[in-house]
This record gives C-alpha cells, structure tokens and sequence, in this order.
C-alpha cells in the first residue's frame, strides 16, 4: 500500500468512516509504517484539539431577537390565512368588485383621446374598433377626438359605415368652429365630394396650404348642416375603396355674418 | 399568544416539537430554539468568525425554518436541517461581504474565544496556546475546509449527514475533510503540534 494514495482513508479512519474490509487494510499498513502512525496521531490530537475548542455562547436576547424577527412573517400569515368566515366574504366581495369594473358604462360614442391623427383610414379603424361598443354600431368606423380651439385640435372624422352618427354630428354642434378631418381615395375625389355637398347649401370650397387643406364658405345659418351632414354621409361618398388614401382637412368658415 | 407548550419531566424530542410547531404552537417553537440555538451560533460563528454577523444569520435560520415549518416531513433530523439552513445563510453573508469588496479576514473576531483573561483552570498553559492557535489557524482555512472541519469535528456530524448538508457525495465529503485535515496539520507545523 503507498503511503501517498491512503491520505483520506487515514483521516476516515478516525472517523471511523472506513468500511470494514478497507479499515482492517489501512490499520495493518499503519501498524507497520512509521510516517502513517505518526500522522494518524497527529490528526487525532488535531481532531481532538477541534473538538475541545470552548464554545461561544449566543447573546442572552438571542431569542427575542428571533420573535421580533418573526413579527412581519406572522403578520403576513394573519393576513393570508384568515378564518374561513371572514376570508370568503371578502374575497366575493373582491371578485364582485372586478366584475363590476370590467362591465362598468363607457362612455357612448367613439370619443377617443389621440396623440396624433392617424396616417391611413385603415389605421384609424385598427384604432378605434377594439373600443366600440355593441351598442355603437352605427357609429363604428367612424373617429372623433375631441378638439380644443385654443390648441388648435381638430375634430378627426374617418368613414362611416353607413346610418347616421349622432354622436358625431353633436360633438360638431358643440364646437363649431372646429375643422373636421374626413378621407378618401384621393384629393380630387374628396374635394369633388365636399364640393357637391357645399353647393346644395350654397356654398363653395377652396383649397388651402397645405394642399390637403379645404376651406368650406357656407352662410352662417347652413354651417351646422353642412357639419351635420358631412358626418351623416355613409362611406362611398368619401371613398370607393376600403382603404382610403388621403385624410383631409375641412375648415367651415361661415359667411354673411 | 395563548397556546402554551408543557414540556414534561421527559425531554420532548425534537421530532414531536416539529409537530406542535405544525399545529400553531408558538411556545413549542421557542422551545426549539432555546434547545438549539447556542449550535446554530456557534456554527455561524465558527463559519463567519464574526459575532454580529454569526448572531444574525442564526437568528434568520429560526425565522427561515419558522417559515418553512409546514412543508417540513422529518426525511432528516431536525439538527441536519438546521445546519443546511445555518451553512447556506453563511455561504450567503460571505457572498454578501465579497460584493462589498470585504475581505472575509477583516471580519474575523478570532480571539473571541479566548477573551478570558486568564488560562480556564481546567486547561494547562500549553493547551491553552494550542487551543488558540489553532482556532486561529482554522479561521485561516478556506470556507469549504472549515465548513466540513466544524460539522465533523464540533457538531459531530457523521460524513452522510454532512453530505446532506452540504448537499454532495460522501466521497466529497471524505476527500474534502482529509485535504482539510491536512492544510491545518502542514499549518499547525510552525507552532508545533503538542507532543503528548
């Protein structure tokens, strides 16, 4: 046996950690070499010598330190682990109050609040379809933002789908002087369109800078019904296609005042 | 809290303490650390050498078994258990100490052993020095050698039982106690091993 490759089967063996037949092998070779018993006694009075250390005692508050500890895990169970009578009221209770969020009365009418207009019709109905309502079907695809004069904030119009769109026409009412974003196939076909509606109402419209820009000039008492009526248009009168290519901006300027 | 334990003339074992824990008994708890508490410090402290250090990991051990009482089915002692929990949250605070770039020497208050001032009348001189040289020198040891130095030789430990705290191989275990063992007695050379 070679003294080298029995290092850990020495320290084993004061530990009485070797199996029988491997112990009766390393104790012979001990009895009979020198450097391995000096070593197996130098480790025992080392093991020894660990063994005796004196040993510290814990701080007398050792165990008040432990419960103050505790007081925040024990709060936590009382709050988690209520008596049965208590904690199913409360929660139907919570449950009740997420049901009744989630079917809480919206708003009626696509009113949306908007960053920036959308690029493209198709956009804007992405936008708002996820928002309406069974019960806005006659206004679906149809966008209205609020507009605010001293901002500068337009009322956004897009594409009926047919029927009238009262919550449009109203929100027009209420702020008249705002311009109202319609779209098309093209600039041609929506000027052409606008311009057949001004005409009935003995007006006539004008493109601005930027191009897509259009000025109505309407008598004072036909601009409400132009605004009306210009929400009311179902969808082929602005466009032919199902996704228009050009928004356009429709500012009423009542004359005659 | 007005569950109260009655610990009979008879020692309770740790095992039925375990279970009055589970059912909600609050005293029965404090009992297992009053009965377990001076192991949990020292072998925090023998692992950290650093007294503040040693009392606060102890104490999180109870807070850790306090938490995770329910789930636990007795598949080994309770003393086992507890030193896994004492080993880790050692392991942890040195993790704790290198991120803050603290070198694990400059916690050590390796003489708090040996603060009296006078030899302990039931100690010769000679194994007195000893004793505090070699304290001194296991503080020295890298943390896996004095990890499995302190669960053999001072809590007596089997080499399976250590395997389990330490979660490896007994094989491991033996190789690492034996490398140990060895680094102390090469170290211990220049002081001198007592001759009796």
């Amino acid at each position: 046996m070679d003294c080298r490759n029995i290092e850990s089967d020495l320290s084993a063996l004061i530990d009485g950690e070797l199996p029988g037949e491997r112990q009766a092998e390393v104790i012979e070779h001990v009895d009979n070499c020198p450097a391995c018993a000096r070593r197996v006694a130098e480790l025992q009075r080392l093991s020894a010598g660990i063994g005796a250390l004196p040993k510290l005692e814990p701080p007398p508050q050792f165990l008040a330190g432990v419960r103050r500890k505790l007081r925040p895990v024990q709060r936590l169970e009382a709050a988690l682990f209520q008596p049965v009578w208590l904690k199913v009221p409360l929660e139907v209770l919570a449950a009740l109050a997420i049901v009744l969020w989630l079917t809480r009365p919206r708003p009626v009418g696509p009113v949306l609040a908007m960053n920036s207009a959308p690029t493209s019709s198709r956009e804007m109905r992405a936008r708002i379809l996820p928002e309406v309502q069974p019960s806005d079907a006659t206004v679906a695809g149809v966008m209205v933002e609020h507009g605010d004069a001293s901002a500068g904030k337009p009322f956004i119009g897009g594409i009926g789908v047919g029927g009238s769109n009262c919550n449009l026409i109203d929100a027009l009412r209420a702020e008249p002087s705002m311009p109202v974003i319609v779209s098309g196939e093209s600039l041609v076909a929506v000027r052409q369109r606008v311009a057949e509606l001004a005409q009935t109402l003995n007006g006539q419209v004008e493109t601005a800078t930027p191009s897509n820009t259009f000025v109505v000039r309407l008598p004072v008492e036909k601009v409400n019904e132009f605004r009306a009526r210009l929400a009311q248009k179902p969808r082929t009168m602005y466009a032919t296609s199902a996704a228009p290519a050009v928004e356009v901006k429709v500012i009423v300027e009542p004359t005659g005042q | 809290m007005a569950s109260v334990v009655t610990i009979e003339s008879t020692v309770v074992s740790d095992r039925e303490l375990v279970a009055r824990c589970q059912d909600g008994n609050a005293a029965a708890f404090d009992e297992l650390v009053r009965r377990h508490q001076g192991r949990a410090f020292n072998v925090a402290w023998q692992l950290l050498r650093n007294r503040e250090d040693a009392t606060e990991v102890a104490q999180d051990a109870f807070v850790r078994i306090y938490r995770t009482l329910a789930g636990f089915r007795g598949e080994c002692e309770f003393t086992t258990w507890l030193h896994q929990i004492v080993v880790n949250l050692a392991h942890n605070k040195r993790r704790w100490w290198r991120c803050r770039g603290r070198q694990e020497t400059e916690t050590f208050d390796g003489d708090r052993q040996f603060a009296a001032p006078t030899v302990p009348p039931d100690m010769a001189a000679a194994q007195y020095e000893f004793a505090r040289t070699l304290s001194a020198r296991i503080a020295k040891l890298p943390a896996p050698y004095r990890e499995v130095l302190v669960l053999r030789n001072v809590e007596d430990l089997s080499y399976e039982e250590i395997a389990v705290v330490l979660k490896c191989e007994v094989g491991t275990v033996k190789s690492r106690i034996a490398r140990a063992r060895e680094v102390l007695r090469e170290s211990m050379k220049d002081d001198g091993l007592p001759k009796h």
